[in-house]
């Protein structure tokens, strides 16, 4: 455990050093729904759905995605690309864990960041200790959640060549149906029952439910039972891809 | 004009020798990447058609929306055919200190770091956009006539060539501040101001205006002139100001920004 805390501490002083970085990243997921807000607000509503209640949604979204995006599979994919992968393969350091580690102290870095305007809104939402436990631990999960599956995708980095298709295929499923793109309320009924059942609503929209005080202790469950799930699927791809995997040092 | 000549020579065989490389692929892998990149192609579609069912946009009915989203799809896959690669290879380049190979070229930095081919999968999503363009004007019965599609070609190219300035402007911050990888996407991440009309920005206050209206330019104006609406004079001088200050900000952003660049033996 010591020496994943070790890359843990390695990461963040390396994200620390580039922290320009880290501001267009938390700033690059504003403006996509900044410019939506702006373009749809002289725009003449068709149906219940206002322009004003959309504005909170986005915000947090904004605010909460960049703490549970993961980019790890397009990582596997140079990892393996570049044959940085053999080290995890010769020597007893996890793969998942090292990533794992290296995702965490990143995004602890984006939550040190965001952290005023995080408790700027938890306090206007009117916020009690128990929320904020709740939240973390959600923040927590969906975080997991998200790293798992993008783990679980990077893991066919090993099968295809051009794996950049796969990670664009995942991006637009979890921007789509993750209820970043839109919000769920602009889907049909049935499509968004049957979401519930996915995982992609416990990556970002569960933490921004919680915070505009809508808890539903079920979705705990249900998104601790999706990483288990994708943890055992991730084990029995990551040994079949282990023996598939070939490389020629040049 | 004979630089002119040489440049588009050497762009044309650049481009021609990527996409050789492209259709020499497996059919699996090309249908991959296809896949790849169309699946953007079925998010903006689909987003697209839940929002106009639930908001409408003063002064553009649901067909001309459509021409506006198609307007959309094929500039930006012709943005990613054009400048994805450059702009991408460039950052890296520039973080390896494979940048000093560049420079050390006998031609000039910016046009080599830049063009540098495009994937076939983005201009086969662009050519489908082009093609739904064309079913959405038949089935709409929209009235087009060859001047207007000259015209919207022109200003395709002219948006093009302000994209690729603003990219370029943003790039050359790698120059001088290092690593900054958010800076190759910079310009795919207001894309969302290219699928809304430019008029839905006019009554915000001037500063917000310009932005938001310029970027929403790039996309409306060649939709405006397919769709032969009238054309705002304020809306015109905008989209000029704006081609004449990217080019500008860029080429000054990229030579200020080779000052700084120190290799990465410094």
């Amino acid at each position: 455990m010591k020496k994943y805390f070790l890359v843990f501490q390695q990461s963040f002083s390396l994200f620390t050093t580039y922290r320009l970085e880290i501001f267009f990243q938390i700033i690059q997921n504003f403006i996509p729904s900044a410019i939506m807000i702006a373009a749809l607000s002289f725009s003449v509503p068709t149906s219940t759905i206002q322009v004003i209640n959309l504005i909170p949604y986005y915000v947090l979204i904004s605010l909460i995605y960049p703490l549970i995006r993961s980019g790890i599979d397009e990582e596997m994919d140079n990892l393996t690309n570049s044959g940085q992968i053999n080290t995890f393969l010769l020597k007893p350091f996890s793969l998942f864990k090292w990533l794992y580690s290296k995702s965490l102290s990143e995004k602890m870095l984006i939550l040190l960041t965001l952290s005023p305007v995080l408790l700027l809104v938890l306090v206007i939402s009117n916020f009690t200790f128990f929320k904020l436990l709740f939240l973390s631990i959600s923040l927590f999960i969906a975080f997991t959640l998200s790293f798992t599956l993008s783990y679980f995708i990077g893991l066919f980095c090993f099968w295809i060549e051009d794996f950049w298709a796969v990670h664009n295929v995942k991006h637009v499923t979890i921007q789509l149906l993750g209820g970043i793109v839109l919000p769920y309320s602009f889907f049909p009924d049935d499509i968004a029952s049957i979401l519930r059942f996915t995982p992609f609503p416990y990556i970002v929209s569960w933490p921004v439910k919680i915070i505009q005080n809508q808890i539903n202790y079920v979705d705990v469950f249900t998104s601790i039972t999706w990483i288990m799930i994708l943890f055992f699927l991730v084990r029995i791809l990551q040994y079949k891809a282990i023996q598939k995997y070939s490389f020629t040092a040049l | 004009m004979r630089s002119l000549k040489h440049f588009a020579l050497l762009f044309n065989k650049i481009y021609l020798a990527r996409l050789g490389k492209d259709f020499s692929l497996p059919l699996v892998n090309q249908l991959f990447q296809i896949t790849g990149s169309f699946c953007f192609f079925v998010l903006h579609l689909y987003a697209f058609g839940l929002l106009i069912n639930k908001f409408s946009f003063p002064g553009w009915s649901r067909p001309e929306m459509w021409v506006l989203l198609f307007t959309f799809e094929i500039f930006t896959y012709g943005a990613f055919y054009l400048f994805w690669r450059g702009f991408n290879h460039t950052v890296i380049d520039i973080n390896s200190g494979a940048f000093d190979l560049i420079l050390a070229k006998p031609i000039t930095s910016r046009f080599l770091s830049f063009f540098r081919g495009g994937g076939l999968h983005n201009i086969i999503c662009s050519f489908f956009g082009f093609i739904c363009l064309g079913v959405a004007i038949v089935s709409f019965q929209i009235p087009v006539t060859i001047l207007t599609i000259f015209l919207f070609l022109i200003f395709l190219s002219s948006s093009l060539w302000i994209m690729f300035c603003v990219g370029v402007s943003f790039i050359s911050l790698n120059l001088k501040y290092g690593r900054l990888n958010s800076t190759i996407g910079a310009v795919f991440q207001v894309q969302e101001a290219y699928k809304y009309p430019s008029t839905a920005y006019h009554k915000f206050n001037l500063m917000i205006w310009i932005i938001l209206s310029s970027l929403s330019l790039l996309t409306t104006l060649p939709a405006l002139v397919l769709l032969s609406k009238p054309l705002d004079p304020k809306l015109i001088a905008l989209y000029i100001s704006f081609f004449i200050v990217s080019t500008y900000i860029s080429r000054f952003a990229w030579n200020t920004g080779l000052r700084y660049y120190s290799s990465a033996s410094s």
